[in-house]
């Protein structure tokens, strides 16, 4: 599978700064130009990105369910509406575009973006695929950073959108959960080092040459 | 995470320290943040839930001008939620509405709350909900006061009338027709409105109709036990001895009908209200109140010799004009093979009736001993007309003065009244037999006899009127007699004459007045002419020659002119 050498940096002790990426024994605990401290590899990185993305799996939930948008108006009544009765709203009203933005944006990045960490997490802790595992990593860092729009939609509403008492609009208590995804899942991909897939596609290989000269 | 140990070619200084991550199944203080998280969300939803309030389903026949999203719940005109959402029920007959409550409006859901629809509507209480028309329908939700809450409620279809809390007199009234009466009609007491109707159901296996009544706080103690329930309106028309009268109150109550009751006894106040949740009974009519309630329990057996035409079931059995039963039926089969051929009609009496309510055990028992005794002292049952049009009988019980010796016997199941033969029509025929009897003993022949004798008399008499005025009768003689003085007197010549003259005279007489009258008038013109001359030329007393004035020259010529002539006209005349 690998036809490149597998050796790392690590194997010499070598730690790359993770500011400004100068490369140092990781003896030096700190990096001689930046002071920030060397490792390695990221601390607790599998551990960190699982919980961060658990805590976003139980966010996803009020997110979803409770109104992320209410706009309350004297003509009409109180009208609340969550992510999805918004895409339904404008999929009905014929704004395919707009019901498609939304619900990619706000639906199936985050679920994707999710699933994406999760599976990066088993790969990283067996070593399986690495090279498909890197391409993957490089997608979620890529379309990771437009789930956010559905958040700023919602805070440019709330703060232009002040008619007092003819039309009022509201965050919901959807838009805190889903801002509350949107960072968990941003901090996820950021704990992660994908340097723990070649460390663990490495370490299969050797095991399996071990195994080789066993037999 | 483990690091991959290192080959053994690059030279690793063993003593330098590698500075390992934590191992496998330490714990990471990370974790805490699905912990933080899970928290974060859920304290998001108790928010969401706290802030949105209870959340009720109120179930209606149909979700008429209710609108998702836009229809409100008022209570006393105070928006306390909205409703959301609007779906069939699983029955598929009805609506389920679901209603977002305010989050301080869970008090309002008690148990016995009402919900209503507002809607413009035209009611026995008048119109009401106009200003549905402009803001569209809404509900109504009036607070109940119980303390046990619920969520799920059923809708009303008409506004309740009276909310729960009033204080006033609650109670059933039992009818056993509707008439026109239903939810809001008035209950009225000396023509005003002290109550009203709040519901109507029909009961159908009693087929009754039960109406829940109520009467406000301030005339609650006007109803007593005794009160007695009756429904009014529309117009009265009563045909009496006084004519025909038509009676109506107002307007509204002519078009709805209304309930009324009986005044107190003895016009007193009950010191307190009834006892809510009491039945009475709502009758017809005051006269159907009035009516003694009839409970004919005790069967007697009649036999009639005669026909029984025109006495129905249901027919009244009364004593002395009084009704103390009815007749349940006269048919062959209460005493079959008579040989007599009598009828049996079936009666029942109300013991009650006869004697005093109070000894209600005992009545039955009494009853029939003071039937049996009354039956040797002469007690009698007859049928007798009740309507000369109709020919309606009834069954008449009275003493009859010589009856024959009778008991109360019994026949089969049942006990026999002793009977006198029909009244009524029946009594009357023979009458009038009795009647032509007696005329049939009168003494016809001799009577005519003797009227023959008198006209004979009465033919002598007539012939000798026919010789006191025949040709030589007296009466004829006299009259010839008058008739010969009278041809005397105007054969006389001399009273001719004497006429005649007479007669000149008098013409001679009237020319000579004639005559005398011309001269009068002469005489006035003269004198006029010189007092006019007088006045106008006095001088002319003294100096008659003067010249005369032109408008004297009218006047003066004509007198000497005239008077002669009317004096020759009379001189010829008497010659």
């Amino acid at each position: 599978m690998t036809e490149f050498d597998l050796i790392s940096a690590t194997e010499y002790s070598m730690a790359r700064c993770h500011s400004c990426g100068r490369v140092e024994p990781v003896d030096a605990e700190h990096c001689p130009r930046c002071h920030a401290p060397l490792h390695l590899r990221k601390p607790d990185s599998l551990q960190r990105t699982v919980a961060l993305t658990i805590g976003a799996v139980i966010l996803y939930f009020p997110a979803n369910l409770l109104p992320v948008l209410r706009v309350e108006s004297t003509l009409s009544g109180t009208k609340q509406s969550t992510i999805i009765s918004g895409v339904v709203q404008f999929w009905q009203e014929g704004d395919y575009p707009v019901a498609l933005i939304i619900f990619i944006a706000s639906v199936m990045i985050p679920v994707l973006k999710v699933l994406a960490i999760l599976v990066l997490c088993l790969g990283a802790r067996f070593g399986y695929r690495p090279r498909v595992m890197t391409q993957l990593y490089r997608i979620t860092e890529y379309i990771g950073r437009w789930s956010m729009v559905d958040v700023f939609v919602v805070a440019i509403l709330v703060g232009v959108v002040q008619l007092g008492s003819v039309i009022t609009i509201n965050a919901g208590e959807g838009a805190f959960a889903f801002a509350g995804v949107v960072v968990l899942t941003m901090l996820a991909s950021h704990s992660f080092d994908p340097r723990l897939i070649w460390d663990a596609a490495a370490k299969n290989r050797r095991r399996s040459g071990r195994s080789q000269e066993a037999a | 995470m483990r690091v991959a140990t290192p080959n053994p070619q690059p030279a690793v200084p063993p003593e330098a320290p590698v500075r390992r991550p934590r191992r496998h199944g330490t714990f990471s203080p990370i974790w805490i943040i699905p912990l933080v998280s899970a928290l974060f969300g859920l304290w998001l939803v108790w928010r969401y839930y706290s802030a949105k309030g209870p959340e009720i389903t109120v179930r209606f026949e149909n979700a008429e001008g209710i609108i998702a999203g836009k229809t409100p719940v008022l209570c006393r005109s105070v928006p306390v939620g909205l409703v959301t959402q609007i779906e069939l029920a699983h029955d598929l007959k009805g609506v389920i509405i679901t209603v977002d409550m305010n989050r301080d409006a869970a008090q309002l859901l008690a148990e016995d709350s009402q919900i209503w629809v507002v809607r413009a509507r035209y009611s026995d209480a008048g119109i009401s909900g106009l200003n549905t028309l402009v803001s569209g329908n809404y509900l109504g939700l009036q607070p109940g006061v119980s303390k046990t809450q619920r969520r799920d409620f059923i809708g009303l279809e008409n506004p309740p009338p009276t909310p729960p809390g009033v204080p006033g007199l609650r109670f059933k009234l039992i009818a056993a027709q509707a008439s026109g009466l239903g939810p809001g009609a008035s209950i009225i007491y000396k023509g005003i409105t002290v109550g009203l109707l709040e519901t109507r159901v029909f009961h159908p296996e009693s087929g009754e109709v039960e109406f829940n009544a109520f009467i406000n706080e301030d005339y609650a103690r006007l109803v007593d036990e005794r009160t007695l329930f009756y429904s009014t309106g529309g117009l009265d028309l009563k045909v009496g001895a006084e004519g025909v009268q038509l009676g109506g109150g107002t307007l509204a109550s002519i078009l709805s009908a209304s309930v009324t009751f009986t005044e107190p006894a003895e016009n007193r106040l009950r010191p307190k209200a009834l006892q809510d949740g009491q039945a009475f009974v709502l009758y017809a009519s005051l006269d159907e109140a009035r009516k003694p309630k009839l409970n004919p329990t005790l069967p007697y057996l009649l036999l009639f010799p005669g026909s029984v035409r025109g006495l129905n079931s249901e027919a009244s059995v009364e004593f002395r004009g009084i009704r103390v039963g009815t007749v349940v039926g006269a048919s062959f089969k209460y005493f079959p093979g008579d040989p007599e051929h009598r009828v049996p009609v079936l009666i029942k009496i109300d013991p009650n009736l006869l004697l005093d309510q109070s000894e209600n055990n005992t009545n039955t028992a009494n009853a029939q001993a003071l039937i049996a005794q009354s039956v040797q002292k002469g007690l009698r049952a007859s049928l007798k007309s009740g309507s000369l049009l109709t020919g309606q009988l009834f069954v008449d019980l009275d003493f009859q003065k010589d009856a024959a010796p009778a008991t109360v016997a019994t026949l089969g199941n049942y006990q026999v009244l002793p009977t006198v033969p029909a009244a009524g029509l029946d009594e009357l025929e023979e009458k009038i037999a009795a009647l032509l009897d007696k005329f049939k003993a009168l003494p016809v022949e001799k009577t005519v006899n003797n009227a023959t004798d008198a006209l004979a008399a009465v033919k002598d008499a007539v012939a000798n009127l026919d010789k006191l005025m025949g040709p030589d009768g007296a009466l004829s003689k006299t009259l010839k007699n008058a008739e010969k003085v009278t041809g005397e007197l105007s054969g006389n010549k001399d009273i001719g004459a004497t006429l005649h003259n007479l007669k000149e005279t008098s013409a001679q007489l009237n020319t000579t007045v004639a005559a005398l009258s011309v001269q009068f008038k002469q005489v006035g013109q003269n004198l006029t002419e010189a007092s006019d001359t007088v006045k106008r030329q006095p001088w002319r007393l003294i100096w008659p020659s003067t010249k005369k004035y032109s408008a004297d020259s009218d006047t003066t010529p004509a007198p000497p002119a005239s008077t002669p002539s009317p004096r020759k006209k009379v001189h010829q005349r008497h010659h």
